[in-house]
């Protein structure tokens, strides 16, 4: 991955009004502590947040992929997957893609995913047949994830504070 | 056989009210404090009481001791939280009873029902659990 191209996705979680409210809960000094574990948070892992795939979809004669039209159906299977050869398994590339950024300022996190194809299954430009296939868009996904994240967030900052507490 | 799941984005918690019902069936008063001031950046630590029924997110501690109104210390006191089974029939008791009141900030508490004997396991997405039979699976 080249560090020097735009990201693709990226999103700051500290922009969100929930989680303004819920800084203004703690004390000043763990706000670092709150956001970095928030941001971890919501990158996820295999059971949640931005790098959890939904289960893989069966695609058949029963369960056809939904595709925009016959036009890109065709042109996919015409110019060997646009390119990039046709899948038949998951590479996990799009889930190892969701980083967090390191900015030398630790109040700004923000998350992004610089793989390419990224905007199409979870961006924007969400093609039908990945919302079919229960891909959820990032802006849904980090909603969701929102209250896992501050709840995460109160157990680092209690952990913070036990440590900092005479 | 009962056992209790979060039903909501978030994950599982159980309500100062809901602890407090609990060690109290088990013979232990709870008091609850929330910090207020803190030593590295008021110079004091101070901790306030607060209701079981003060559902408040963070820094709160649970102790068996009335420290009064108001305390500069309670790190020295054990913290009381609910680490035991989700089948805990105490537990359940108590968030059947209390219902919305026994969840936390960031859950919903529900009890579910399965068939005896059959091996479980909880499966969570996004904090929200359902319970699945375990299975074993090839190819």
């Amino acid at each position: 991955m080249n560090g020097n191209l735009p990201p693709i996705i990226s999103y700051k979680i500290r922009g969100l009004e929930e989680v303004q409210a819920f800084l203004k809960t703690i004390p000043k000094g763990s706000i670092k502590v709150a956001l970095a574990t928030m941001s971890t948070y919501v990158l996820g892992n295999q059971s949640h947040g931005l790098r959890y795939n939904p289960k893989r979809v069966t695609h058949g004669k029963g369960n056809p992929y939904k595709w925009q039209s016959d036009k890109q159906r065709k042109a996919f299977f015409a110019s060997n997957g646009f390119g990039g050869g046709i899948p038949s398994q998951r590479t996990g590339n799009l889930s190892k893609g969701w980083q967090q950024s390191a900015e030398s300022d630790p109040y700004r996190k923000t998350l992004f995913n610089r793989v390419p194809y990224a905007r199409f299954v979870q961006g924007a430009d969400q093609q039908r047949g990945h919302a079919a296939d229960k891909w959820r868009k990032v802006g849904k996904v980090i909603t969701d994830n929102i209250k896992g994240g501050m709840r995460a967030a109160n157990q680092a900052v209690a952990r913070w504070l036990k440590e900092k507490t005479r | 056989m009962k056992i209790i799941i979060n039903d909501c984005y978030g994950g599982f918690g159980i309500s100062n009210l809901a602890l407090k019902e609990y060690y109290k069936q088990k013979g232990i008063e709870l008091f609850f404090y929330k910090q207020t001031k803190y030593h590295f950046m008021d110079g004091q630590d101070l901790f306030v009481k607060i209701s079981e029924n003060e559902n408040v997110s963070n820094m709160t501690y649970a102790v068996s001791i009335d420290c009064g109104d108001s305390t500069d210390n309670i790190s020295d006191k054990e913290n009381f939280s609910f680490n035991t089974e989700r089948t805990d029939p105490i537990l359940i008791s108590i968030v059947e009873e209390l219902g919305e009141k026994a969840n936390a900030v960031y859950a919903k508490l529900k009890v579910i029902e399965i068939p005896d004997g059959i091996e479980y396991e909880i499966d969570e997405y996004d904090g929200v659990e359902s319970i699945h039979e375990k299975h074993r699976s090839w190819g």
